[in-house]
């Protein structure tokens, strides 16, 4: 009994895999940046994730709703390598210093009010569980709807209103954005 | 409603998911009642803040990389059944025992050899037996190739490392060389399991094409 390694692919299979990924990576690489925080994260994620899509490049021509299912692998791509990092004692010190060049990078003409705020919520959505920051990047950030998320993640939408519900308070609270004042609050 | 009940309605209210009634309602408090007015503008502002938080696009190269992943971190690992008619000769007190087998795929099959003859330009597959005695999961592979040849797809790349599930019996690890100039060198691979490491290596010429000719000659004047 043996096996071959295959170190080569064919040249044709690159061609329809590239044809296939490449109006998917930019939205992707997007989403790995805001969901990691960091241009270095997004490029080691968004490659974990090829790799492990590389191997089925056979499979990818039958899905049907590929970007939707580049995403949800992307997804859980992210929540895996948390926690494996969450284990990893060299890997779980977080590093809120890495975010300083994560906003000021991306947009010269954007006012310094809003570059400062900006990396202010980049730290803040460090401290955010995995699943929660996903989601406030999919729903928040780039606008999909819960029912769409459900569909995407197959995640239940009351899940899913509740990881939002969550994020946002623990994001208010860590940039000071709280509506009321303590004493309404209290109330609640 | 008072002004706690409008503030557990602010994230449904901003992403309409109120029904009709409890708009209204809610509506109807906000125009009277500053606080929550500016309560909810306060709500937006974050909001807004979340939908303009910044990304940047891929950079070009990072996605040119991206889209032939076996060239940036490790070989894709694509495995085939492969049954193999080579007789292996274990050795019982090896833990791994490399049947260091190497044959041109098309006009040599089978014939053992260790010293390679290449043409400038000539592109040839390699395959490389490893047979071992038992199952190596997570076995380090590597290659390091001399500068004189190039793994197709590989330009400017001379070392190869990853990881593979070798199974007990014959492993062939298939090689696309490309010669690039007239030299000669070894290829070295090592096979890693735990404290086990196993290293071997063959020759490989790259012969010139004046070099071919005179040989052609040669021959047609034998």
């Amino acid at each position: 009994m043996g096996t071959i390694i295959e170190l080569f692919s064919h040249a044709k299979q690159r061609d329809k895999f590239e044809a296939l990924v490449t109006p998917h990576i930019n939205h992707l690489y997007r989403q790995a940046y805001r969901y990691t925080g960091s241009q270095n994260e997004a490029e080691d994620l968004l490659q974990d994730l090829f790799l492990q899509i590389y191997s089925r490049r056979k499979e990818l021509h039958e899905i049907e709703h590929l970007r939707a299912w580049l995403m949800r692998s992307l997804y859980h791509r992210f929540i895996d390598n948390i926690r494996h990092r969450l284990h990893d004692p060299l890997l779980s010190d977080v590093h809120d210093n890495d975010l300083d060049n994560v906003v000021a990078s991306s947009n010269p003409e954007q006012p310094a009010e809003n570059a400062l705020l900006h990396k202010q919520l980049s730290i803040a959505l460090n401290h955010l569980k995995p699943e929660q920051r996903a989601v406030v990047v999919l729903h928040d950030m780039e606008g999909h709807t819960l029912e769409e998320l459900h569909k995407i993640l197959d995640i239940p939408v009351g899940t899913l209103k509740s990881r939002l519900h969550r994020a946002r308070r623990h994001l208010r609270r860590d940039l000071e954005m709280e509506p009321f004042p303590a004493e309404v609050r209290l109330h609640s | 409603m008072d002004c706690v009940d409008i503030q557990k309605q602010f994230d449904d209210l901003i992403d309409n998911r109120l029904s009709a009634e409890v708009h209204h309602l809610v509506d109807a408090h906000i125009q009277g009642c500053i606080t929550c007015r500016q309560a909810l503008e306060k709500e937006r502002s974050f909001r807004r803040l979340l939908r303009t938080y910044p990304a940047p696009s891929a950079r070009p190269e990072f996605t040119a990389r991206l889209i032939t992943p076996e060239k940036h971190r490790r070989p894709a690992k694509l495995w085939q059944g492969f049954a193999v008619g080579v007789v292996s000769t274990a050795v019982a007190s090896v833990l791994i025992f490399l049947m260091f087998s190497v044959w041109l795929s098309a006009p040599m099959t089978g014939k053992n050899i260790e010293n390679i003859e290449l043409a400038v330009n000539e592109q040839k597959t390699l395959n490389l037996v490893l047979n071992v005695t038992q199952d190596l999961p997570g076995a380090t592979l590597s290659v390091v190739i001399p500068n004189h040849i190039e793994l197709a797809g590989y330009p400017n790349q001379r070392s190869f490392v990853w990881q593979e599930n070798l199974v007990a019996g014959n492993n062939v690890l298939s090689l696309p060389v490309v010669a690039i100039k007239a030299q000669q060198g070894q290829i070295v691979t090592t096979v890693k399991h735990g404290q086990d490491q196993k290293r071997f290596q063959f020759m490989l010429t790259v012969i010139s094409p004046r070099a071919l000719d005179k040989e052609q000659v040669e021959e047609a004047g034998a």
